[in-house]
C-alpha cells in the first residue's frame, strides 16, 4: 500500500504535523503559565495546538483526493465514515450524560481525538468487510 | 460482480502484481475485483478490457444475467 505515492505524501505531511502538535501541547501550557498573556494574545496561544490537528484533517482530505487507486480510496473513505460515526456517537452520549447525569465536562478537543481513535475502528471494519470468502 | 479475471490472468501467466502494474492500481485492488468484493468503475473496467484486448462483457459477468448468483 505504501507503494502508492499518495500514502507517501500523506506521511510526509502527517509526521511533521504530529510533531508540531506534540510540541505545542507541551509548550503552550508552559508559556501560558509563565508569560500569563491576556486578551487576543492569550486566545492566539490557546488555539495554536488546534492548528496541527486541523492540518491532519487537511492531510487526510488530500490523501482521499490524491489516491489514484479507487479501491484503496474506498477503504479510506469507509475508515473516515466509521471514524465520523464513532466520534459523533461518543460526543452525543457524553454530551447528554454531562447535561442529565452530571458527568464531568470534557473539553471539545476530545471529539477529534475520538475521531482518530475511530479510524482504528474503521481499519478493523475494513479487515472484517474485506476478508476473503 | 463475478468475472473471468483470474482465469484470463492465469492464461497469460501474469501475477496479480503484474496486472496491477499494467492497470496502475494496487495488488489489493486486483485481488478485490477478482474475488468479486469490489466492482471497478467504468474507466477501470475499460482499462482492464484494454489490457486483455477483450470486450468488457467477455471479462465481467453481467449481474442481471448471472444465473449462478
Amino acid at each position: 500500500m505504501i507503494r502508492q505515492p499518495a500514502y507517501r505524501r500523506y506521511l510526509r505531511r502527517f509526521v511533521p504535523t504530529m510533531i508540531a502538535y506534540v510540541v505545542l501541547v507541551v509548550a503552550v501550557p508552559l508559556i501560558l503559565r509563565h508569560a500569563q498573556p491576556q486578551g487576543a494574545l492569550l486566545w492566539l496561544l490557546a488555539v495554536l495546538p488546534a492548528l496541527p490537528l486541523i492540518g491532519v484533517f487537511v492531510a487526510i482530505g488530500r490523501l482521499l483526493i490524491e489516491l489514484d487507486d479507487e479501491y484503496l480510496r474506498m477503504l479510506e473513505v469507509r475508515k473516515a465514515l466509521v471514524a465520523t460515526g464513532f466520534a459523533m456517537a461518543c460526543a452525543s452520549i457524553w454530551g447528554f450524560a454531562e447535561v442529565y447525569a452530571g458527568a464531568p465536562h470534557l473539553p471539545l478537543f476530545y471529539v477529534p481525538i475520538a475521531w482518530f481513535g475511530g479510524l482504528g475502528l474503521g481499519s478493523l471494519v475494513n479487515l472484517v468487510a474485506e476478508r476473503q470468502p | 460482480m463475478r468475472s473471468r479475471l483470474r482465469e484470463l490472468r492465469a492464461e497469460r501467466g501474469w501475477s496479480q502484481q503484474h496486472l496491477a502494474d499494467a492497470l496502475g492500481v494496487s495488488r489489493q485492488s486486483v485481488n478485490a475485483i477478482e474475488t468479486g468484493r469490489y466492482d471497478p468503475s467504468l474507466p477501470l473496467a475499460f482499462r482492464i478490457a484494454d489490457v486483455f484486448d477483450l470486450p468488457i462483457e467477455a471479462i465481467f459477468i453481467n449481474p442481471s444475467k448471472d444465473t449462478d448468483q
